[in-house]
């Protein structure tokens, strides 16, 4: 079993650390599998043309050197801590509007796919370029941060264009997508590396692409809270990684 | 506060005067790449320069692109000349991308037996010891790139070259230091030193062959990584031929229209770095509270500026010839925010006979 993270940011969009940094923050704490996600936003909106002035988020220009870093980075990866290193990016949909806000994480995704489209445009594109697309946060517990509810209020049409629905919004868990039929998903949304401790996703099919994406396609995975370092809940059953077992794997759970 | 910032930097470069950082007279070996397209103002001396460095092991990889370039001829006679450096020419163009000079580098790239590179331009004059110096710099921990100041000999005979040399040693050295200074270095292409296992790190110099700022990107590559660029203690000396207008123009609006599409906000922020807008401005905030009458407030501004930036100029050249300075700084000035006006307007570059448009970032053609 191993654990993995598939929405964390780098310094080419808005997170904290470079590439290199996020895979020996990771790799050093044995995590088995990881995404990098950075933000893709609109080129069309201001609020997109503001993130790609300030440099926090990919751009045309920006993308072919960080997919090359992606690549080197998998390798080390993989000889260094033996993770697997999974491209990716999170097309952002910003908008001052909450209901008009919606991130898309492409899992696996190495091709340039435009946010300026709508989010069924988005999904299919993503499959097309032969990743997978995860619905980001489609909720937030917080009342005064922007919540990208264009996700959550379209669920309906939306299902059967991703392949998964995270059910975290950094370390809160979000409980109307637990108790939904969606496919569900963990990750952290790392910015900053305080914010490992959070809910994340572990797998006990092996340590590969393929493997990994059969295992969500049918929810063959377990959700669980990682502390970091901090020691040992009573509770925790692996003293290396110092999990806390929060739940029974997330099957069980769903039948709670 | 702008003013103050060029007073910093002033500062910055009064402050290097003189360094000598230390030898480091046993450093990796060293493939040096000089890229070459025709005979330049003072080619054969800049070249022979690099045939008497001291440094213990480099190689010299000369890059033409045309068989028939005459640069091509004259290298060929140096290399006979100094039968016992280690140096060839590669001639030949990659279709990679669309850079021309990275282009032209490609083949020297590849062909460099050694892990540090340097790239250095054909009218960058440097002295023997030039390597050792550059090297200690590298070794410093989480170094991936360093780059050099240049400073523009100001001995040129035309008009437009001492304009040039004023530019160079002036506006471009100040804010060179002041970016530096806040961790955010600027690259100059004149001069890069780097592993080669760094630059794989990011796919080498090919993926940089889509930018037209190949050394802007190099060094957004190298601080991606999480490595640091570092601008060397020591400035390399660029000679200055004979420019015309259409040089000078053309260069500097190359350069603003990079900077336009690579880093937006500082470009719509310039004019106010430069001393008549900056003057003006300062000349109306100075009346508003009654300090000054508003035109002695802005000789005063425009004088300490000049003054500051004859400070600069006396630095780095102490045979800087003083007739007519003032006069040339000033035209420079002007010059100056016409030249941004210009730049603003549109996107599209000449370089090197060929015209390219920009796209965001730097992008030579949507990628």
């Amino acid at each position: 079993m191993f654990l993995s993270d598939f929405h964390i940011h780098s310094t080419f969009s808005d997170g904290k650390l470079s590439i290199p940094e996020l895979v020996d923050l990771y790799g050093q704490r044995g995590f088995g599998a990881i995404a990098i996600t950075d933000h893709l936003c609109e080129e069309e909106g201001f609020i997109g043309k503001t993130a790609a002035y300030l440099g926090k988020t990919l751009t045309r220009a920006s993308f072919p050197l960080y997919q090359e870093i992606l690549k080197s980075e998998k390798k080390r990866a993989w000889e260094t801590y033996g993770m697997l290193l999974i491209p990716g990016y999170e097309v952002t949909k910003n908008s001052l509007l909450n209901h008009k806000a919606a991130h898309v994480v492409a899992l696996g995704a190495t091709e340039w796919v435009s946010a300026d489209q709508d989010l069924k445009q988005i999904a299919r594109s993503i499959r097309d370029a032969g990743g997978m697309a995860v619905a980001a946060h489609p909720l937030s517990p917080q009342v005064w941060k922007n919540r990208p509810y264009y996700l959550w209020d379209r669920r309906g049409e939306l299902k059967d264009e991703f392949d998964a629905w995270e059910v975290t919004f950094h370390d809160h868990l979000l409980k109307e997508v637990i108790e939904s039929d969606l496919p569900k998903l963990a990750s952290s949304d790392l910015h900053r590396p305080e914010q490992i401790r959070s809910w994340k996703t572990s797998f006990s099919c092996a340590r590969d692409w393929q493997k990994i994406c059969q295992s969500i396609r049918h929810q063959d995975l377990s959700i669980q809270f990682y502390r970091g370092e901090e020691g040992l809940d009573r509770r925790s059953v692996s003293g290396r990684m110092g999990i806390d077992l929060f739940t029974r794997p997330l099957g069980n759970l769903a039948r709670v | 506060m702008i003013f103050l910032l060029g007073l910093w930097g002033t500062w910055l470069a009064f402050d290097r005067r003189g360094y000598k950082s230390a030898c480091a007279v046993i450093g990796a070996p060293i493939s040096i790449l000089k890229p070459l397209k025709g005979l330049e103002f003072h080619l054969e001396e800049n070249l022979e320069r690099f045939f008497h460095l001291t440094y213990p092991r480099f190689e010299l990889l000369f890059c033409v692109a045309d068989e028939n370039d005459p640069a091509k001829f004259l290298v060929e006679r140096l290399i006979q000349k100094f039968p016992n450096v280690d140096a060839k020419i590669l001639v030949g163009n990659s279709d990679s991308g669309w850079n021309p000079k990275i282009q032209n580098l490609i083949k020297g790239y590849q062909a460099a037996r050694f892990d540090v590179v340097l790239i250095s331009d054909s009218n960058v004059c440097i002295e023997s010891d030039y390597l050792s110096r550059l090297i200690f710099h590298l070794d410093e921990e989480g170094v991936g790139l360093v780059t050099s100041l240049v400073i523009a000999d100001s001995s040129s005979s035309s008009l437009v070259g001492k304009l040039e040399a004023l530019l160079m040693n002036t506006y471009y050295t100040k804010w060179m230091l002041i970016a530096a200074a806040f961790s955010k270095p600027l690259v100059l292409g004149k001069s890069m030193l780097f592993r080669r296992s760094v630059f794989e790190r990011f796919g080498g110099i090919e993926k940089l062959s889509v930018y037209l700022a190949e050394d802007y990107m190099s060094g957004f590559a190298i601080d991606k990584l999480g490595m640091k660029v570092v601008v060397a203690q020591e400035p390399v000396r660029q000679t200055i031929g004979k420019w015309r207008w259409k040089d000078y123009w053309n260069r500097h609006l190359r350069w603003g229209r990079m900077r336009k599409v690579t880093a937006p906000l500082w470009f719509f922020a310039e004019p106010f770095s430069r001393a008549i807008p900056l003057s003006i401005l300062g000349g109306l905030g100075l009346y508003a509270f009654n300090a000054l009458s508003f035109w002695s407030a802005v000789f005063s501004l425009l004088f300490l500026q000049f003054s500051k930036d004859l400070f600069l100029m006396k630095l780095f050249d102490r045979r800087l010839n003083l007739k007519n300075l003032p006069l040339l700084w000033l035209i420079q000035e002007i010059v100056a925010v016409l030249l941004w006006i210009h730049t603003a307007l549109g996107s599209s570059v000449l370089w090197r006979g060929e015209k390219y448009h920009l796209r965001q970032g730097g992008l030579l053609r949507d990628h």
